[in-house]
């Protein structure tokens, strides 16, 4: 093979790794602090571009429904928390798992009611060419939801070392026992990580509808693709979710230069199953 | 003057009682050790003073009733627990263990975070030495200090110490109980609960005890009586 084509595959699954991560920050914040598994993660995203779908004939462009759509996809998520989440933490892992799948049957459901089935997308022209860097091609979209995923990244992160309830909340899941001791309301901390979740879940509805098309059921996929990358991370680690989501998107390019598309995804998920067994906690992630 | 009361309390854990009819008085200026057997009660005794477990009876705390109190509450009013363990988080640095310990507390308080860190810094200089370090790469007197001075930066009036002897070699806990000495000589707090189960550590600082065991307060008395006290043997020894 030559050369310049694994480069450019290369390239383009680091990209698209920076897609991914996007895609898997809030399931992977949400894990990490609150011990949320998010089973209607990706519908919620999916969710989110509809709504901006829905925007599309009030703005011109679709990057100016960013902060309508942002706020009613928070509302609608602190809303799901306080009246339903919010007694499940408390039961451990297998009821809210369960709760979320039932959750994204709904979402899934109330969606193809009324948006029909019917694939749909935000359509930004603009981006849809390729730029060359020398002889590589890259895909614009990818760039921008690249460089989206870096900014994402940082602000999390000062967000996590530099504030006090950032501070706080990187404290509670090691141990929310001392924190409730210390008088720290831990069902409220887990109530700013929901709204932080589902501010990113504004985010990255936007970026998703502009990459690719979507249906009511296209969540599942990205709930299993987020999965995979905060396997591979680390629960709950920022910079775990970034690299987990590069080796993924990768994987996932180099799997499509030598195996039918079918099987794309297949040997994605075996790689995941095998950090799983290799090393359950993950690249970035703390050892229980 | 009594700093805090507590009258026929008692404590649960579901369904399961654990405190019966609990009734004790810590006077301002006063060290009171709890000292009692394995599984007495008295860790629940703690929490329930400071409100993470179920709890029925009167605690009244410089006048005030906190027994219906949740513990941000009741860390406002004055009270600090310095947890069975440590538990420590130790992801986080010895720093931010001690900012983390102040995001409940009122405005009055967070004005003198600075203050409050120059003293614990002048208290257990080891932590200043160490404050960019992760908690979980302190030693087990180490993580002691901060555990202790993660509870002082809510400046308490009353400090609650459960077991602030476990796990550490003999020497460790004779510094530990040196710097406690001079925590309460310095005034910074005004009263210590201190739960221990070496009689010996916790009479050395105490000027009264209180015997637990089974979940009811079974003797009390000053200091120096209870060494003499035959009952108080008896029962702690579990001679009965």
């Amino acid at each position: 093979m030559e050369p310049a084509i694994f480069i450019n595959t290369v390239a383009n699954g680091v990209l698209l790794g920076g897609f991914l991560a996007l895609m898997a920050w809030s399931m992977s914040v949400l894990l990490g602090v609150a011990k949320v598994l998010n089973l209607a993660h990706g519908d919620f995203i999916v969710l989110a571009a509809y709504l901006y779908f829905a925007l599309l004939p009030y703005v011109k462009n679709p990057f100016l429904a960013l902060p309508v759509a942002t706020a009613i996809i928070v509302a609608i998520g602190f809303i799901y928390y306080r009246f339903s989440l919010h007694k499940l933490i408390p039961r451990g892992l297998n009821d809210i798992a369960l709760f979320t799948f039932a959750t994204s049957i709904i979402i899934q459901n109330a969606l193809l009611v009324a948006f029909t089935a019917d694939q749909r997308m935000i359509r930004v022209p603009e981006l849809y060419r390729p730029v060359l860097v020398g002889n590589i091609a890259l895909g614009l979209r990818y760039i921008l939801n690249f460089a989206i995923a870096l900014i994402l990244f940082i602000v999390l992160y000062l967000f996590y070392k530099r504030t006090l309830v950032g501070k706080v909340m990187r404290g509670v899941p090691y141990d929310n026992i001392a924190a409730q001791i210390l008088g720290i309301d831990v069902k409220k901390i887990y109530g700013y990580v929901m709204i932080i979740a589902m501010l990113i879940t504004g985010v990255a509805g936007l970026f998703f509808g502009i990459t690719f098309l979507f249906n009511p059921s296209a969540g599942t996929l990205y709930t299993l693709l987020s999965l995979a990358v905060v396997v591979m991370g680390g629960m709950g680690s920022l910079r775990g979710t970034f690299i987990g989501g590069i080796i993924i998107g990768i994987v996932y390019t180099i799997a499509g230069l030598f195996l039918p598309v079918a099987l794309q995804f297949a040997v994605t998920y075996l790689v995941t199953l095998i950090m799983l067994i290799i090393r359950p906690q993950g690249l970035f992630g703390e050892k229980v | 003057m009594t700093l805090l009361l507590v009258e026929k309390l008692n404590a649960f854990y579901g369904d399961l009682q654990v405190l019966y009819n609990i009734s004790m008085e810590i006077d301002n200026r006063e060290v009171v050790a709890l000292v009692g057997p394995n599984g007495a009660g008295k860790t629940t005794l703690c929490c329930s003073i400071i409100g993470t477990v179920k709890r029925r009876g009167r605690i009244v705390f410089e006048n005030t009733p906190i027994d219906h109190m949740t513990p941000d509450e009741v860390i406002r009013r004055g009270i600090a627990l310095v947890p069975e363990g440590r538990r420590l988080f130790g992801n986080l640095t010895v720093l931010e263990n001690l900012e983390v310990a102040t995001y409940t507390l009122p405005k009055e308080v967070k004005k003198k975070i600075n203050d409050t860190l120059d003293f614990v810094f002048t208290l257990f200089p080891r932590l200043k030495e160490r404050k960019n370090q992760l908690a979980k790469t302190l030693s087990g007197g180490e993580g002691q200090m901060l555990a202790i001075a993660r509870a002082l930066m809510a400046r308490p009036k009353l400090l609650l110490l459960d077991e602030p002897s476990l796990g550490l070699a003999p020497k460790v806990v004779q510094q530990l109980y040196d710097a406690l000495r001079e925590l309460f000589n310095s005034t910074f707090v005004k009263s210590i609960l201190l739960v221990e189960q070496y009689v010996n550590y916790a009479l050395s600082l105490a000027h009264k005890a209180y015997l637990l065991v089974d979940g009811q307060i079974k003797a009390s008395c000053k200091v120096d009586e209870c060494l003499k006290s035959e009952n108080f043997k008896k029962l702690y020894l579990g001679l009965t």
